[in-house]
């Protein structure tokens, strides 16, 4: 089987009474490759039918980029005008700005998304290790991330991230039909966090947990480092609300700098 | 040994009697009914948590140890006080919060600093009347003070509840503590199977009404 096309890969096109099978003759027009095709969008412009860059890493703020797309991860992303985040109303926000970029088909507006009181995130069929997104579940239900993968939880990957009040991980524990199954992920990065304006706690329910009291086997902790940590902190929104961040069961919640979430109105526990 | 605790509202109502239920000793419940119940707030959050610090101004008499716990508490051993047991000095006992806590006020974050933990006010020892009605006296007067601290767009709420008031008071009060086990008030189950096979002695449900029949 032929390999499949790559940035070197050529098209040409030929007149069109050629003869195909002489791909070698005078009859070839012009040529170029798959990357220059792809560079064509890199310019700017992100709109219409240029044709959108692919990345590897997921994207991140870049004010120079507003208005551009690029297809990460199976999904076409664009960096937002302003306008457009506006019209996605999440324009008002910290830190999100023209360049702040969303998945293109991105439709969370505020007006029309009913307020999440409590969820559970989770993370499913995770292949290749690194994955960009969650599921939410059904309120209040328990799922829990079925992988032994490294992850990035990012709250954009789904419509209703900014509207959650209150965040519980499980910590690898799978409740299967039968039996548990305790799958012992690694979180790398937290990335969407921008939005999460509604962090809260709820009675006795604090805003941000890991759960780890699941029985028999599971971990007894979620590895997480204090730099990943540090950072969901620098990127959280400030707020007025009463939000717990319970991060003493990520491996590197004692060494996180709380007083980076503090300073922002929320209590810390680590 | 004297149990005590307070149930203000219709839910902990349901819950206090679960306790009483599941101790098989006489545990005194306030409610409502008492003649000493006055309405302190229009909040029914900040009313309740109110009359919890101001409990053992209730209690009339009582010899010996007097120990609180909170209405959501119940216990599935026979005989859970069997084993209970604490230094002849100790004044005051109950079950820290782990971690470290960062707050975002100063007058909390004091708080902490001093104690070194967070306490958690669902099962208290005392050693006498005298001594949790002088704990009480500070702690319902620090529980109003925050109260008129309360402003949302401040970072301050009920939600904060009665354990801050709690540690600022046993700041002044230079009472002699000791730290509980775990298994004195473990409120982090809530699976109905965990909770039969766990080793703690007393369990507190948090609002899970039906955690157990």
């Amino acid at each position: 089987m032929a390999n499949p096309l790559s940035t070197n890969s050529k098209i040409v096109v030929f007149d069109s009474d050629v003869n195909l099978n002489d791909a070698n003759t005078n009859n070839v027009k012009q040529g170029a490759t798959i990357g220059d095709i792809l560079a064509l969008s890199g310019g700017g412009g992100g709109g219409g039918g240029s044709v959108p860059l692919l990345v590897a890493d997921r994207p991140v703020f870049d004010a120079s980029k507003a208005g551009d797309k690029v297809y990460f991860n199976g999904e076409e992303w664009i960096y937002g005008t302003s306008d457009w985040l506006e019209q996605l109303g999440i324009s008002g926000l910290a830190g999100v700005s023209a360049g702040y970029p969303v998945p293109y088909n991105f439709t969370w507006n505020p007006n029309r998304v009913t307020t999440i009181k409590k969820s559970l995130l989770t993370v499913e069929n995770l292949n290749p290790a690194s994955y960009y997104g969650f599921n939410l579940s059904a309120s209040d239900a328990m799922i829990a991330a079925e992988t032994t993968a490294n992850i990035t939880w990012d709250f954009l990957h789904y419509p209703l991230g900014a509207k959650i009040q209150q965040i519980t991980i499980q910590a690898g524990k799978y409740v299967g039909p039968s039996t548990n199954v305790f799958f012992p992920f690694a979180i790398d990065a937290f990335e969407g966090v921008e939005l999460l304006t509604d962090l809260e706690d709820i009675g006795t329910g604090v805003a941000f947990r890991v759960n780890i009291t699941g029985s028999g086997g599971g971990p007894s902790a979620v590895t997480c480092s204090a730099a990943a940590i540090d950072d969901f902190f620098t990127k959280l929104p400030s707020t007025t609300k009463t939000a717990t961040l319970n991060v003493s069961d990520f491996t590197g919640g004692s060494a996180a700098n709380a007083s980076i979430a503090t300073a922002k109105g929320y209590t810390v526990v680590q | 040994m004297n149990l005590f605790s307070v149930a203000i509202n219709e839910k902990y109502h349901k819950e206090a009697l679960r306790l009483q239920r599941s101790v098989p000793l006489d545990v005194k419940v306030f409610t409502e009914d008492s003649d000493k119940y006055k309405k302190i707030n229009d909040d029914p959050l900040i009313n309740a948590l109110w009359h919890k610090s101001n409990f053992a101004n209730y209690i009339e008499k009582a010899k010996g140890p007097v120990i609180f716990m909170d209405a959501d508490m119940f216990t599935l051993k026979e005989d859970p006080f069997k084993n209970f047991k604490v230094k002849r000095t100790t004044e005051m006992a109950y079950v820290p919060y782990k971690g470290k806590w960062g707050l975002p006020d100063q007058e909390r974050q004091k708080a902490f600093d001093f104690h070194g933990h967070k306490i958690n006010s669902g099962f208290m020892y005392f050693k006498n009347l005298k001594i949790a009605q002088k704990v009480c006296d500070q702690w319902q007067y620090e529980y109003l003070e925050r109260e008129k601290l309360y402003d949302v767009q401040k970072g301050t709420s009920k939600h904060e509840f009665d354990e801050w008031a709690l540690m600022i008071a046993l700041m002044k009060l230079g009472t002699k503590i000791e730290l509980l086990d775990g298994k004195w008030n473990n409120w982090h189950l809530s699976d109905r199977e965990e909770i039969k096979n766990s080793e703690s002695i007393f369990i507190q449900s948090h609002h899970h009404l039906d955690i157990l029949d």
